[in-house]
């Protein structure tokens, strides 16, 4: 028999006893070179079952129960915190409605929409509390609610995790 | 009729599941000779190692509900851990088999190897050089020869988390033996030599 290849002799020394080797065994009784590469494999082997020296720290387990509690803890301060935002978003829409005379500005940006917020603001009791505000905090208070429905889009629609 | 152990993981599983940590420390200690083996083998970065095994554990927790036991939980967790490295060496723009060397032997290297004796490679320090050597592997072997001989998995456990086909793990793993031979024994005979 030809002398067996390191793969033959690998399959050999992985699958023992419970494969089918006869021509292989067989020529290691006669063949000293053979067998001293199959020895060679098995020490290889053997060094190769043994643990490297790789060791994570000894707070590892602590430092990951840490983590998913801070995220977990984040988690949980999430709904008051959409809560916040939602109750802010109302609060500015209603303060408006009701201190401001949204008409200046409504008309100028918002022209569609005109008769439905301008209904609102005309029927309420204190609307012309709001006409003495300049259009200048008008503004102003739009760019806030403007930017807090904004943050709340991003928070709720884009980063959900 | 489950082993004992798949029992145990069972119980681990659901404790865990009912939110309770100590269960998921137990895991951890469980299971991360084997998510280091897999990371250590794998990511190059040393500093980066350990936050990686991290990771590992928190995606493990996070998704623990979608394992269906249809593999061993070792295999599972392999899974994860090699999927992670990999889109970590990605993101790293680092080569997991492009760094795989063309499918020959150096005939040098093994001539001198087949002219060395057992016995007086049994006596080198073969547990120190080996890592050595294993080091400079192709990261595909490394992890292979990793799963197969410190984790004793199967051919099909590792088909499983590595997603190669059988022929080609058994390959990569005698390939990676026979170099490791190889190298092995041409730094005995280089140390030999000149000492």
């Amino acid at each position: 028999m030809r002398h067996p290849s390191d793969d033959d002799l690998q399959e050999y020394l992985d699958k023992g006893p419970v494969g089918s080797f006869e021509n292989i065994e067989k020529h290691l009784e006669s063949c000293p070179a053979c067998k001293e590469n199959l020895a060679r494999y098995k020490s290889l082997i053997v060094a190769l079952a043994n643990d490297p020296d790789i060791s994570l720290s000894t707070h590892f387990e602590k430092d990951v129960l840490q983590r998913l509690q801070n995220e977990s803890a984040q988690k949980s301060s999430s709904p008051f915190a959409k809560i916040m935002i939602i109750l802010g978003a109302i609060v500015s829409v209603v303060g408006l409605s009701i201190f401001v005379d949204m008409k200046p500005f409504l008309k100028m940006i918002y022209q569609p929409l005109l008769d439905f917020w301008g209904r609102i603001t005309s029927t309420s009791a204190v609307a012309h509390l709001g006409s003495d505000f300049g259009a200048g905090y008008i503004l102003i208070l739009y760019a806030i609610l403007i930017f807090m429905l904004v943050a709340l889009i991003d928070r709720f629609a884009f980063r959900r995790t | 009729m489950e082993s004992v152990e798949a029992n145990d993981d069972r119980n681990l599983v659901a404790s865990i599941l009912n939110g309770d940590l100590k269960a998921f420390e137990l895991f951890m200690k469980k299971y991360k000779r084997l998510v280091s083996h897999i990371v250590f083998r794998m990511v190059p970065q040393v500093d980066e190692r350990e936050d990686i095994c991290q990771d590992v554990f928190l995606r493990i927790y996070r998704n623990l509900h979608n394992f269906r036991y249809s593999s061993k939980l070792s295999t599972w967790v392999a899974s994860i851990t090699y999927n992670n490295c990999v889109n970590y060496l990605q993101k790293k723009k680092e080569p997991l088999f492009d760094d795989i060397l063309p499918n020959e032997t150096n005939p040098e290297i093994a001539e001198i190897s087949d002219s060395l004796p057992v016995d007086e490679v049994e006596k080198i320090d073969i547990r120190e050089r080996l890592q050595t050597e294993i080091e400079k592997l192709p990261k595909i072997y490394r992890i292979i020869l990793t799963l197969y001989h410190l984790d004793e998995m199967s051919y099909n456990e590792i088909v499983e988390i590595t997603h190669l086909p059988e022929g080609t793990v058994k390959s990569h793993l005698f390939r990676a033996r026979r170099m490791l031979k190889e190298r092995l024994m041409k730094k005995y005979r280089q140390e030999d030599l000149c000492p």
